[in-house]
């Protein structure tokens, strides 16, 4: 019975997925679909377009995507794509709202292509608030409440912005006569999918043959990682987060956290869930399904760093974790390594970490004397 | 002339009469106190012969015609009232008090012609306080706000005058002085004036007519000095002597 | 006749300084533009085509929204004050920006729940959106508190029913918050804080369209208004319908409210503290000046606080909520304590 119950999921699903394959996008571009030059993410495809690139960004809503054609400086635009966004790289002057696309300009060395920024306040990368006292990035206000004048003053080629479902931003591009880029790297559930999105700085920067470089590095590293760990029998449990403003909000079962724990040989005490995004959840239930999970990831974001002692005194429930208990907190500090612009670039990086928690008699060869980088067991 | 006359008029709120039936008439120049206990029905026959509130039972006949078949603005130019409760708008002058009394009168905007400030200034001069006409209204006393809201009814140039308590919360002289300017409007200007007072003594100086009720009895009608032979105002009020005038 | 004269000088001052006010808004911004090159740029809009969008394209819409989104909710709160003949009555009072706010709330967490269908997946919609779903939500609380209206004649009563439907309406849409996803929440909190650079060039031909509308129906009520303040009785006694003139002023300041807080958000204080401002300035009650007053100041008095919140050294705009309460709570206070 049981069988026969999942042989029909299996038949169902494989007609849904087979539906949403074909509705996407079908006339145009279905001839030279299989040159799609993205592998992992799923909101955003690169095709070679007559010596330059289409660029498809899914639309939040799965409709109405929109299609950028971006050619070098040097190549003359084809004549039939008049009433397109076309976009010339290298991109001269850019805003970038989010840490995750500044980043990559930083590792590409094309951080004087970047004008303005937003948010600068959060940010502890030392470089970029060199810049941004220097005036040579200049700060445009924060993503909910963005300085309009400044963006027309700086009137870049490009503004990339990370759309949310109730955020409005086609005022700016109108006034600032600057194209609006979507960059939602943020929906992206596969780790590699998020890490790919760099392929796009890297063709606005004329590089991508230096992104596509890294990112097929990344792959290669993140796969024999995940390989090692897929045949652990014993694995640890393991949640995520502490609450903000006393609301628990964990990661979903079907997100980006949720996949690096699993091919990290863990098991996600949230796992069975459908969610990409993050979970509600009110504390009585936080406890009860993670009390006794044996690693708890916490991120910090303050200015001081963890200590037992001092997160038992700010909320009273934390003493009550298992993982707590036995000081198995693995914990990044954002100050020291940039783990919100960064690390979501390196999930070979972070899948190490966890190994290196989790399963470390398995980290062999080259991995051998691996010390963490971002997520760190806190001892005190 | 009669002016308002009731046939079997039944007072009261949502279908319950408070008063046997009511069969009143008043004419042009009457001057009568309507008196009787607190909680008799006395608000509630002013809000009826008002229209205000409709009767229970029975009809309000207003210059010859049922009082329900006159418009709104049709009343407003027939029926003035004068009540206890006052503006207390902060920066309201007595003259804009006085000029709402032409509302009826006025365009849609409300705009005072020549004739409306004549009648203002007549209105006011009738009540004694021309002096007064640049006051904010907040700031008089009571006996003087109790003149403007009379000259505000006066300027509204209405046939017939409901006063609810008129010398209620006013000293001495200033009740005479309203007595006095009562029995002027109705024996000089040919108005009529109806009202309701707790002042015994004063009114049963100043008026002619009066009408009695107490709870859950009949209203009477009648001459002062008739009512006052037969005892009725001495059985009305519990008195243990006859009033004398 | 005198007083005419007075009044007419002091209306003349508020418009003279309202006219600096707006070139003013037009001058100071977060970006510094200087004087001659202003001036340059508005006497010739192709010098500096950069300067001239942000001048043309971002400061003068913002400018014209303040300006008549001010004298909308001060016109408002006076209908207000009138006909409920409280001091403290304003246009928030009947609920109607709380519906406003419930609006926004199920927009936002119908969003979350369509899977992340983007607001400006609507199409036709995507620049009303949020705009949409709150003047829904006031029209909805508009309708009940006018069919309230025409039931129940008692002032009191309607205050107490309009302050339910408020506590209710805020409820909901906490509850809606609640279910809606954290980054979702955003979109509501910056509505919540007020803001007059949403408009844009886009909406402002309809926006401004809307709200005349609603001013020039306001010039139309002086007379009512004026017999409403001897109170109810009075005012039935000399010819006026009461529940179809209650239900007139209702429907006038809702529709005002309902259209400024669809594009601006919830503007707390302007409606409150103006009438009280043009009372204590013109020392009258009659709203044929008041009328007319309240517009002229609500205009300035609105310029100024976006001038406030534009101001250079507050990055990134200072919500206009913050600014409002700022100068009409001590405003409000002061012509109190001097009134006596």
């Amino acid at each position: 019975m049981k069988r026969f119950v999942f042989a029909l999921i299996s038949i169902i699903y494989f007609f849904i997925s087979c539906d949403n394959s074909t509705k996407a996008y079908d006339n145009d571009i279905e001839e030279n679909s299989s040159l799609n030059l993205v592998r992992y993410a799923e909101n955003f495809e690169i095709y070679p377009y007559k010596s330059g690139y289409k660029l498809i960004i899914k639309n939040l809503s799965k409709r109405n995507d929109t299609e950028f054609y971006l050619f070098n400086d040097s190549i003359k635009i084809p004549s039939d794509l008049n009433d397109k966004i076309i976009i010339r790289t290298p991109i001269n002057s850019a805003i970038a709202f989010s840490s995750t696309q500044w980043a990559v300009f930083q590792k590409l060395g094309e951080l004087d292509r970047v004008k303005g920024i937003l948010e600068s306040n959060y940010t502890k990368n030392e470089e970029i608030l060199r810049l941004v006292s220097e005036g040579e990035i200049i700060d445009v206000g924060m993503s909910t409440n963005v300085n309009t004048e400044k963006v027309i003053h700086l009137q870049p080629d490009l503004i990339l912005y990370t759309p949310y479902p109730t955020l409005d931003f086609s005022d700016l591009g109108k006034l600032s006569g600057s194209t609006m880029l979507p960059f939602p790297d943020y929906l992206e559930s596969h780790p590699l999918g998020r890490a790919e999105w760099m392929k796009v700085i890297g063709i606005l920067c004329g590089k991508e043959n230096v992104t596509n470089k890294w990112f097929s590095d990344v792959v290669e590293r993140y796969e024999s990682l995940s390989s090692i760990c897929s045949e652990v029998e014993d694995k640890p449990t393991v949640f995520s987060d502490l609450p903000f403003e006393n609301q628990w909000y964990v990661p979903g079962g079907k997100s980006y956290i949720a996949k690096i724990f699993n091919d990290a040989g863990a098991d996600y005490i949230w796992k069975h869930n459908e969610s990409t995004g993050s979970l509600h959840i009110d504390a009585e239930n936080v406890l009860l399904n993670a009390q006794n999970a044996d690693y708890w990831r916490v991120i910090n974001s303050y200015d001081e760093p963890f200590t037992y002692e001092r997160l038992a005194k700010e909320n009273e429930l934390y003493p009550l974790f298992k993982a707590f208990k036995e000081k198995q907190l693995l914990v990044c500090d954002v100050r020291e390594c940039g783990y919100f612009e960064q690390s979501q670039y390196e999930p070979d990086v972070l899948l190490a970490d966890f190994i290196y928690h989790f399963h470390p008699d398995l980290l062999k060869k080259e991995w051998k004397n691996y010390a963490p980088k971002y997520f760190k067991k806190l001892v005190k | 002339m009669n002016i308002l006359k009731t046939r079997n008029l039944h007072i009261g709120y949502k279908d319950e009469a408070i008063l046997p039936p009511i069969n009143v008439t008043l004419n042009e120049g009457d001057l009568i106190a309507l008196i009787g206990p607190n909680g008799a029905g006395k608000s509630t026959l002013f809000k009826t012969l008002t229209d205000h509130i409709k009767p229970v039972s029975g009809s309000v006949e207003l210059m010859g015609k049922d009082l329900s078949e006159y418009s709104q603005k049709e009343k407003a130019k027939l029926i003035g009232l004068v009540l206890t409760s006052r503006p207390d708008e902060m920066f309201l002058k007595v003259r804009d008090v006085v000029a709402s009394g032409r509302s009826p009168y006025t365009n849609f905007f409300g705009k005072i012609e020549k004739d409306d400030e004549h009648i203002i200034h007549e209105s006011l001069e009738i009540v004694g306080i021309n002096n007064l006409i640049d006051r904010y209204f907040d700031t008089l006393s009571d006996g003087e706000k109790q003149k403007v809201m009379i000259a505000k009814t006066i300027a509204q140039n209405t046939p017939i005058i409901f006063m609810d308590e008129p010398t209620a919360f006013i000293d001495y002289p200033s009740k005479i002085e309203l007595f006095s300017l009562m029995k002027m409007l109705t024996k000089e200007r040919k108005k009529t004036i109806i009202f309701s007072s707790h002042d015994l003594e004063l009114l049963l100086r100043y008026t002619d007519d009066l009408w009695i009720i107490s709870k859950n009895k009949k209203l009477i009608q009648g001459k002062k000095d008739e009512l006052l032979n037969k005892g009725i105002v001495k059985e009305y009020f519990n008195l243990k002597e006859n009033i004398v005038i | 006749m005198n007083h005419n004269k007075l009044n007419i000088i002091l209306l003349l001052l508020i418009i003279i300084l309202g006219v600096i006010l707006f070139f003013l808004n037009l001058f100071l911004g977060s970006v510094v533009i200087p004087f001659k090159e202003l001036w340059n740029v508005i006497l010739y809009p192709e010098s500096n085509p950069t300067i001239s969008t942000i001048v043309f394209d971002y400061r003068l819409p913002q400018a014209v929204t303040a300006l008549l989104a001010g004298a909308a909710l001060s016109v408002s709160g006076l209908l207000m004050q009138t006909l409920f003949r409280n001091p403290l009555a304003d246009p928030s009072m009947l609920g109607i920006s709380s519906g406003a706010g419930l609006g926004v709330a199920v927009t936002i967490l119908l969003t979350g729940f369509l899977g992340g269908e983007a607001l400006s997946s609507f199409g036709l919609w995507s620049n009303i959106g949020v705009s949409l779903a709150a003047f829904l939500g006031a029209t909805l609380v508009l309708m009940l508190i006018l069919g309230f209206s025409s039931r129940v004649r008692n002032m009191t009563t309607l205050i107490i029913i309009g302050l339910m439907i408020s506590y209710l309406a805020g409820s909901l849409t906490d509850i809606m918050k609640f279910f809606s996803v954290k980054e979702d929440i955003h979109a509501f909190v910056i509505w919540g804080m007020g803001s007059f650079s949403a408009v844009g060039t886009s909406k402002l031909a309809f926006f401004s369209i809307a709200i005349s509308m609603g001013l020039f129906a306001s010039l139309f009520l002086p007379k009512i208004l004026n017999i409403l303040l001897l109170g109810d009785l009075y005012a039935e006694n000399l010819g006026i319908n009461i529940k179809r003139s209650n239900f007139l002023i209702i429907l006038i300041s809702g529709y005002l409210t309902a259209i400024v807080t669809a594009y601006c958000g919830p503007i707390a204080f302007l409606g409150l503290a103006i009438p009280h401002l043009a009372r204590f300035i013109f020392r009258t009650s009659d709203h044929r000046i008041l009328i007319p007053a309240v517009m002229l100041i609500g205009m300035l008095i609105s310029l100024l606080c976006n001038l406030i919140a534009r101001a250079p050294g507050f990055e990134g705009n200072l919500p206009i909520n913050a600014v409002t309460a700022l100068i009409g709570a001590p405003v409000v206070i002061w012509i109190i304590l001097r009134k006596r």
